[in-house]
């Protein structure tokens, strides 16, 4: 049972690892080239200046629930609950340990 | 996987800590629940460090893009909204939990001899968790924001005596501008983080110093019925359903983060005048409520500075409990403190209530 513990953790390490260098691998430089910095240097009219602004508009839009993010969200509990049933597995085998007093029980 | 961990162990004495921990014993009765929430806030602090050094890489800490930066992270960077809104709502978990756990330690006086220390360092952790939220409510530099950063610097400036140093030093200079955003920049990602850190770590030596405290009900009623409180391994049992909780934990925030993402208010405008019922963030609302409530004037002196003063000395009462309550420190039922505990609870959640409604 330990090694399903041990074999949890390592899942859990993984996918988080995994997630952590799918963000922060991607990132703004590698959407948009150093370019658009030199744009940003050349002489603008009033309304091209404001143009790469990013408005209210787009950012409510980037809050949106959408139909991908509740299927991750469903993947995400299915996940969590999938460790957590293991780990119950696991407390109820350390359960039967204590009482059996594998465990010292007495408080100092 | 088996030889990297004997590997390892070989290495830093796994073997040693683990039978240290298995050695550890978590008292078992009705009121264990509470011991739960001390692995609560620490995993809260992680998930804070890590979506915060991942905010770090975009965000741009100067009045003139501070506010694009955020609204790059939300719409440019990919996965930002979520990143963001992890973060805004682990701050707010992170806030409701340290609150529970202080009200939790309050009322079952757990702040007993030999644990002021960690009673102290504890109020100290409380404190600035406080102004981690505060210091990061006004990193966007959104109307919100600014509005806040005025309230918030306005009522430090109202403290007694220092007040007019704390509102010059928060703010750096008389009006809030780019100098106060700098300031709290540096406060939410070096002062703060170091900080809590650092008492985090002294926090948790003397938990593991002295143990869990039992309350004093718990004790007497073990005396009466003539019964030995049991405990259980911290290693593995406690750990265990601390992952468990942790999951919970993650769910509910990644669920919060995806349902309700963190908002960006409108951009400052100075030329526009203050919108009206501007209120500080929901854990400040009570001191809010409370202020709103002063007359202008109590006997000749300025009824915010009377309402600040009495809320400060509240405060110290609470904080220096261990050594004022004499009862507990016997061991004894101290139902003054208790009803301290109670009326503190209630105040802070009638007047964050009432404040939100007003």
């Amino acid at each position: 049972m330990a090694r399903v513990g041990t074999g949890t953790i390592f899942l859990i390490a993984v996918l988080t690892i995994a997630v952590i260098s799918k963000v922060c691998f991607s990132s703004v430089a590698a959407e948009a080239p150093p370019v658009k910095t030199i744009v940003v240097e050349e002489v603008k009219t009033e309304q091209e200046a404001g143009a790469d602004r990013i408005t209210s508009q787009q950012v409510e839009e980037a809050r949106l629930v959408t139909a991908e993010r509740i299927y991750g969200l469903l993947v995400l509990w299915a996940v969590i609950l999938l460790v957590i049933v293991v780990l119950r597995l696991q407390i109820r085998d350390d359960e039967k340990l204590y009482k059996e007093g594998y465990y010292s029980q007495d408080l100092e | 996987m088996i030889s990297v961990i004997k590997a390892v162990d070989e290495r830093i004495k796994l073997g040693s800590i683990i039978s240290l921990a298995r050695h550890k014993l978590v008292p078992i009765h009705k009121h264990s629940v509470w011991y739960y929430l001390g692995a609560l806030l620490l995993f809260l602090f992680m998930i804070q460090a890590i979506t915060g050094a991942m905010l770090l890489f975009y965000y741009k800490p100067a009045a003139e893009t501070a506010y694009q930066s955020i609204a790059e992270i939300m719409v440019v960077v990919p996965y930002g909204w979520l990143i963001r809104s992890v973060h805004h709502w682990a701050s707010n978990l992170m806030i409701v939990t340290v609150f529970i756990h202080f009200f939790s330690t309050l009322l079952v006086k757990a702040y007993r001899r030999p644990r002021e220390l960690t009673w102290l360092t504890g109020m100290v952790m409380l404190i600035l968790v406080l102004f981690f939220g505060y210091s990061g409510y006004t990193l966007p530099y959104d109307e919100r924001a600014f509005f806040a950063f005025n309230v918030g610097t306005d009522m430090a400036g109202t403290i007694p005596v220092v007040g007019t140093f704390m509102l010059e030093f928060l703010r750096g200079g008389d009006i809030v501008g780019a100098n106060t955003l700098n300031r709290f920049f540096a406060f939410h990602v070096g002062v703060l983080p170091l900080s809590l850190l650092a008492v985090i770590a002294v926090h948790l030596i003397l938990v593991q110093l002295h143990g869990m405290s039992v309350p004093i009900a718990v004790m007497k009623d073990a005396e009466v019925r003539k019964q030995r409180i049991y405990g259980k391994p911290m290693f593995p049992h406690f750990l265990w359903h601390d992952a468990v909780n942790c999951l919970l934990l993650l769910g509910a925030l990644v669920s919060l983060a995806i349902l309700v993402p963190s908002e960006l208010g409108p951009e400052i405008d100075l030329l526009k005048p203050a919108p009206v019922g501007v209120k500080p963030d929901w854990f400040f609302l009570w001191v809010y409520q409370i202020l709103k409530w002063m007359p202008t004037y109590v006997l000749s002196m300025e009824g915010e500075v009377v309402g600040i003063t009495a809320l400060i000395l509240a405060a110290l009462l609470i904080v220096f409990a261990p050594f004022f309550d004499r009862k507990a420190q016997r061991n004894e039922r101290s139902p003054l403190f208790t009803a301290l505990g109670v009326l503190s609870l209630l105040v802070f959640v009638i007047c964050s209530i009432i404040g939100y409604l007003s």
